[in-house]
């Protein structure tokens, strides 16, 4: 297959590659494109050997890494443009996006919400796992002899964000969790520790002073179910200036009462109206449960 | 016949009380002076007091060394002086007293004076500097979760003492100049106790912080204990280091240090319309025994944290 473009302004320019399929882990179709695209080829054709058009330039990861729309999705946008009267006005363009992001958003969290979550036992501690295939999760443990306390981590993000601008990158939806265990802290140090560990966690959306406004914070001890527990949870939110309907929120949660031992539970979403983000609260902070 | 004699600071505070039986009394540097005064500027013969039948009075020893009288100065010629009348000679006050004149039975006792000069004796001193050192100690430990570097003790250690050293040669210089008297440890331990006590508030603090998670009154109440810590150590420095009077002293201490504090208040105030990248939000954790604040429901958290979703039209300009 071949797809068109003018990288970096150079001129019309056909690139060679192999078509690999759909994208199994993401949220939004997309066909994996063995070949070149560089930037100023967003938007040209990929063509297969007969001419027809099978996708749309939109991605690289480098190294012949691509992905393309499929074709589908253009044609559905050819048919909404014809069945329009008149063109959309250029003052409109802007709630047109907001509503498109809304209903996407609304989509996507109405799905993962009502997903049961599979759950996996990080320490003593139930945590949300792979909640659907369009996460990535790994885990990590510190192995450094020299620390005085060990620390086992997993997370999980989400492969799929949209591209508004240079700066405005929003629908990321990452978690984390983080065990930390010692026998050797004394517990002021501890807790010290957990502090530093605490406030690593921020949202992927780059946003700057035009897109979004600063975060509103609040700090509140929740109930936890777990004995003599307790959470310490920080929340955050910021609204989006041009799309006010949407919100990057930020969760950090640490677990305290149990001796040497805590979880840190860490979730920020980017794009997310009000009642999505707490509907997805509420949800995540249900999976995290003691499992002793 | 006689009469009482008192060395006062230029605030009239009693420093020395002479009680003279006979009817005369020499002052000066010299040795046999009745009331032999400390003071560079006292000649060695100065002035003479005598006990007439119609109360005190005095006179210069000789011409050119005056004796003040408020803005009148006293030469050979003999002044009388009302009991309880306050004469100066060289930078020394003397207020000259009837035997029968109502005065306090007395000296009045100057209780912090007398602390600092027992906390300033060689073994208190010791014992004080090991507590310092083992606060800073335990500090520096505690807010560490490696394994802990006795270099980076001493660095910490090193950099306290320093700036607690400088703080007091400062003011001794300051004290010597002034009083003739640098009274160094003293300087020395007013700063080590304010350094102390705000490590002591940095650790209340953390607990504040801890249950409330307010930035803002976290730093408020920081800035109220530097304020304080400063002002403290200032009315202390001022106390040993320059005569003044009380209301001054105060004045001037609390004067500078809030003046300080309100300055740094405002150049925070003057960033809070900045944006930021990231939340702004108090991460500190402590263990559980600290909390003090109520714990919520899951629930209630979600109606709890229902305002953070309100943004004012001036936010989201």
């Amino acid at each position: 297959m071949y797809s068109l473009g003018n990288p970096y302004d150079l001129g019309q320019t056909i690139i060679p590659g192999t078509y690999n399929g759909l994208l199994e882990r993401s949220f939004y179709q997309k066909l994996l494109f063995s070949g070149s695209l560089n930037p100023g080829m967003s938007g040209g054709p990929a063509l297969n050997e007969v001419g027809e058009i099978i996708g749309v330039n939109v991605a690289t990861s480098g190294n012949q890494i691509s992905f393309l729309v499929p074709a589908k999705y253009l044609i559905a946008l050819k048919d909404q443009a014809m069945a329009r009267s008149e063109p959309l006005e250029a003052a409109a363009y802007q709630s047109e996006i907001e509503a498109q992001l809304y209903a996407d958003q609304e989509y996507k969290y109405a799905l993962l919400v009502n997903l049961d979550w599979p759950t996996q036992k990080l320490g003593e501690m139930n945590v949300a796992g792979e909640v659907s295939a369009y996460f990535k999760c790994w885990g990590d443990t510190n192995d450094d002899k020299e620390l005085l306390y060990r620390m086992t981590e997993s997370s999980c993000t989400s492969e799929d964000t949209i591209f508004l601008s240079g700066s405005l990158q929003t629908g990321a939806i990452d978690y984390q969790y983080g065990w930390v265990t010692s026998d050797q802290l004394q517990s002021l140090r501890f807790h010290r520790l957990l502090t530093d560990s605490y406030s690593r966690m921020f949202t992927r959306n780059p946003a700057g002073e035009e897109d979004v406004t600063n975060y509103h914070c609040s700090t509140e001890f929740v109930g936890a179910d777990a004995p003599e527990a307790v959470w310490r949870v920080v929340q955050c939110v910021r609204q989006y200036k041009k799309y006010p309907k949407l919100f990057d929120v930020l969760f950090l949660g640490v677990l305290l009462g149990k001796d040497h031992r805590s979880l840190s539970s860490h979730f920020a979403i980017s794009g997310v109206s009000k009642e999505n983000a707490q509907l997805f609260t509420r949800k995540y902070m249900g999976m995290t449960k003691w499992a002793s | 016949m006689g009469f009482i004699v008192e060395v006062t600071s230029r605030s009239g505070r009693v420093i020395e009380r002479h009680r003279i039986n006979g009817a005369v009394a020499t002052l000066g540097r010299a040795f046999d002076n009745d009331v032999i005064i400390s003071d560079p500027y006292v000649d060695a013969h100065h002035a003479v007091i005598e006990a007439t039948e119609q109360g005190q009075q005095i006179r210069a020893t000789r011409a050119g060394i005056p004796v003040w009288s408020g803005r009148k100065t006293i030469d050979e010629t003999p002044v009388a002086l009302t009991s309880g009348e306050t004469v100066s000679l060289g930078r020394t006050h003397l207020r000259i007293y009837s035997l029968d004149h109502p005065v306090d039975s007395v000296l009045s006792f100057d209780r912090i004076e007398q602390l600092f000069s027992s906390m300033t004796s060689p073994s208190r001193l010791v014992l004080g500097l090991a507590g310092f050192v083992a606060l800073i100690a335990l500090d520096t430990y505690l807010r560490s979760y490696q394994t802990m570097e006795f270099s980076r003790l001493v660095q910490e250690l090193i950099s306290y003492l320093t700036m607690t050293l400088v703080w007091a040669t400062v003011w001794a210089v300051i004290a010597r100049i002034s009083r003739g008297e640098p009274r160094f440890l003293h300087h020395w331990l007013v700063a080590l106790i304010a350094v102390s006590l705000n490590q002591v508030g940095e650790f209340l603090l953390e607990v504040i912080a801890f249950n409330t998670g307010s930035l803002t009154a976290v730093q408020v109440i920081r800035y109220l204990i530097g304020g304080a810590c400063l002002a403290f150590a200032l009315t202390m420095n001022l106390r040993f280091a320059l005569r003044q009077t009380p209301v001054f002293r105060h004045a001037y201490a609390q004067g500078f240090a809030w003046l300080i504090i309100g300055y740094s208040v405002l150049t925070s105030w003057s960033f809070d319309d900045l944006f930021l990248l990231y939340p702004e939000f108090d991460a500190t954790v402590l263990p559980e025994t600290f909390r003090v604040a109520p714990t919520v429901s899951a629930e209630d958290f979600s109606t709890r944290t229902d305002s953070l979703y309100s943004f004012t039209t001036e936010e989201l300009k």
